[in-house]
């Protein structure tokens, strides 16, 4: 076979995986975070509601994460309004992760997460229904 | 010592006797209760995307697609306003004198009352270009731009555009529009208009671009009627210095240096008032030729327009198409000038009955496919601007992409922004991937298949390898030959099927030369293509031809580099073959 042809089919064979990629944001969230012993994993995360008032802000929080892998002592560092800030915060509480390791042993890690508000395009339930 | 509750918000642990008593409950209370240790870490963003934002709305008609976000009538009366301009833009230049393409124009109307959405660096870029509120940014008390991106490709253009959300007053319609408010008239700015002219090929000669630029400057819309304002020939010192220095003793450029121009059209002249009075001849020229509507000169001025792109004017020329010599041109422009310092109008022709534009909701395909392909176009600007926010763009604009392909959208359009996309951002693999298939699914764009020739020429040529096989020259070949079928023809095209031939043992036949000394003559002002299809002539045997496109290519250098590289390709390959 020649080389062009075999390159084509190789491109083409490339694509097919890719029909996989389908995911949810918070699925991509769980995957672009680091997988480091030292550092708290999430390992199930919640998005929270929000209106469209808010496309383009940011809220950050700052937390704790027990031995447990369980959220406390929520802090919150920035947010337009307390609104935001309250479902965010809600949101987050219910989040679960990999606790951070010392030496073998899982430790409380104090984190920092930015929340950005971006707009959805309004691609959820309205288009799954049709 | 009372009992010690970790605090339920965050609160400094201030004094030792706090710490101390968090350190000894550590051992007893449940892991819940340890104070965190070690550096605070930073978890990546959050993106959250919001439930109930702007509802998108799709709608097509020949050579435009538009998604909205604003109410049905703004878009349909925007799009309406939009092809009218185009309708008038065409009583000042011809239509087959302006940028064809087969792709349609993609248009994002986006809701000012959504402003906020988008991010900070997009808005800066509008408006840096198009200050709304700022005279100066069209020259015309009153009159501002609609604050919008325009990002083009060689072969494509998408703009995104913020609009007031109402349907516009038409008791008003026809009026200027006023500093800072919504619009009343669209028109189309003079960058606008200079893509248009400067993506025609054959390429324009450079006395009209410079001129219709010129003119355009003093043009104005209202309703249907096309008004340009007093002729304002040069400031008083200028003409002086012309008449005193140049010795041209007159007020007038002779017309064979109007259309053969010594002057370099770029701007590098070393005298800058001598091109000012070549473009402001120039437009001259064009405004005694437009003189309203039906008359003769008007077709008279297209056909020399449309003879001078693909050969050197000539007095011959000139004649054939006016019944006027050089001499006589001269004359008529001298009498011309102080009629044309009062207004020219003349009235446009009503406007065409148009398919009623429809909207309907945007599929998720249709949303992504338009967006993502939008967030390509925008890297340039970002990487320019914003180089330290390139990444996150970048993975955004894949990401909806790849939603949309993941979501079963097949589309070549789609496949082909993914494949330029990749090709953007140097993954040629991917890259060479989506554009095979956009290639096969028949995207109606040139320069999806322009890269995938030059990814198929990278990969046949390879680290060690200089010469290209016949299996592989054909390779690289096709996608440029099915690329030719579209428009607009693309330079980057015809450089790439000179390098294939140039790397290949292979002899070009004449067919294969012919394709070649086309794009010379599209793209003459183009010395590295216009050179490289000269020598490809020689080495087969036809002087003849070589020395017409180097002699076409003279004619309208746009610079002395262009220039000098021309005249010692003349004097040296050209002439050593003799005739």
């Amino acid at each position: 076979m020649k080389a062009s042809q075999l390159a084509v089919l190789l491109s083409l064979g490339s694509l097919l995986p890719i029909a996989a990629l389908a995911k949810t944001p918070e699925q991509s969230y769980l995957e672009s975070c680091q997988r480091s012993p030292d550092v708290p994993v999430p390992v199930a995360v919640y998005s929270p509601q929000v209106g469209p008032e808010y496309i383009g802000d940011t809220v950050t929080l700052e937390f704790n994460v027990d031995a447990n892998g369980e959220p406390y002592d929520f802090s919150v560092k920035s947010s337009p309004d307390s609104t935001l800030a309250t479902s965010v915060v809600a949101a987050v509480k219910r989040w679960q992760f990999k606790p951070a390791l010392r030496e073998g042993v899982p430790v409380a890690t104090r984190v920092v997460l930015p929340v950005r508000i971006i707009d959805g395009d309004r691609l959820g339930a309205r288009y799954a229904a049709n | 010592m009372p009992a010690v509750h970790p605090p339920p918000f965050s609160a400094a642990c201030g004094s030792s006797g706090r710490l101390l008593a968090g350190l000894l409950l550590a051992a007893l209370l449940p892991a819940r209760g340890q104070e965190a240790a070690g550096p605070v870490v930073s978890l990546p963003p959050l993106l959250v995307e919001t439930k109930g934002g702007p509802q998108w709305r799709y709608g097509e008609a020949p050579g435009l697609r538009v998604l909205s976000c604003c109410d049905d009538d703004t878009s349909r009366d925007f799009a309406e306003r939009n092809f009218r301009q185009q309708e008038m833009l065409d009583e000042l230049v011809a239509a087959d004198l302006q940028m064809s393409s087969s792709a349609p124009v993609v248009m994002i109307l986006y809701d000012q009352r959504y402003r906020a959405a988008l991010a900070s660096e997009v808005v800066d870029e509008m408006n840096r270009m198009a200050p709304h509120s700022d005279p100066s940014a069209t020259g015309v008390s009153g009159v501002g731009l609609v604050p919008h991106l325009r990002l083009s490709d060689p072969d494509s253009t998408e703009i995104y555009l913020l609009l007031e959300d109402k349907a516009p007053d038409l008791s008003t319609k026809g009026r200027r529009l006023e500093t800072g408010g919504g619009y009343e008239t669209l028109e189309f700015s003079a960058d606008y208009v200079a893509m248009l002219l400067d993506g025609r090929t054959p390429q324009l000669p450079p006395w009209f671009r410079a001129g219709l630029l010129r003119l355009y400057q003093d043009v104005r819309f209202d309703g249907s009627r096309i008004e340009i304002e007093p002729f304002e020939w040069l400031p008083p010192a200028d003409g002086d210095f012309l008449a005193n220095t140049l010795a041209f003793g007159s007020e007038l450029l002779p017309p064979a240096e109007i259309f053969s121009p010594s002057v370099l059209p770029d701007g590098s002249d070393p005298l800058p008032v001598r091109a000012r009075a070549w473009a402001a001849e120039s437009a001259l020229f064009i405004r005694w030729a437009l003189e309203g509507r039906g008359h003769p000169r008007r077709e008279a001025l297209w056909r020399f327009v449309r003879q001078a792109s693909a050969a050197p004017a000539t007095e011959a020329m000139f004649r054939q198409c006016f019944g006027l010599g050089y001499a006589e041109l001269a004359e008529q422009l001298a009498r011309y000038l102080p009629d044309a310092r009062r207004e020219l109008s003349w009235e446009a022709p009503p406007a065409p009955k148009r398919p009623w534009l429809g909207f309907h909701d945007a599929t998720p395909a249709q949303v992504r496919e338009i967006k993502g392909d939008w967030g390509r176009r925008v890297l340039d600007v970002i990487g320019r601007e914003h180089p330290q926010l390139l990444a996150g763009y970048v993975a955004r604009a894949r990401q909806t992409l790849l939603d949309a392909y993941a979501q079963g959208d097949r589309s070549a359009e789609l496949l082909a922004s993914l494949g330029q996309l990749y090709f953007q951002t140097g993954d040629r693999f991917q890259a060479r991937a989506y554009l095979e298939s956009a290639v096969q699914a028949g995207v109606a764009r040139p320069m999806p298949y322009v890269e995938l020739a030059q990814l198929r020429l990278i990969n046949a040529l390879g680290p060690s390898r200089s010469r290209l096989g016949r299996a592989e020259l054909g390779a690289t070949l096709a996608p440029l030959t099915a690329a030719r079928g579209l428009q607009p023809a693309l330079l980057p095209g015809y450089l790439l099927l000179a390098a294939a031939w140039q790397h290949s043992a292979a002899r070009p036949t004449a067919s294969d030369l012919a394709a070649l000394n086309d794009g010379a003559r599209l793209f003459h002002r183009n010395r590295q293509l216009v050179l490289a299809a000269a020598e490809l002539d020689l080495e087969a045997g036809d002087p003849s031809e070589a020395r017409g496109i180097v002699a076409l290519a003279l004619g309208s250098a746009p610079d002395a580099p262009s220039r000098q590289a021309l005249l010692a390709f003349q004097a040296g390959r050209l002439a050593k073959t003799g005739r």
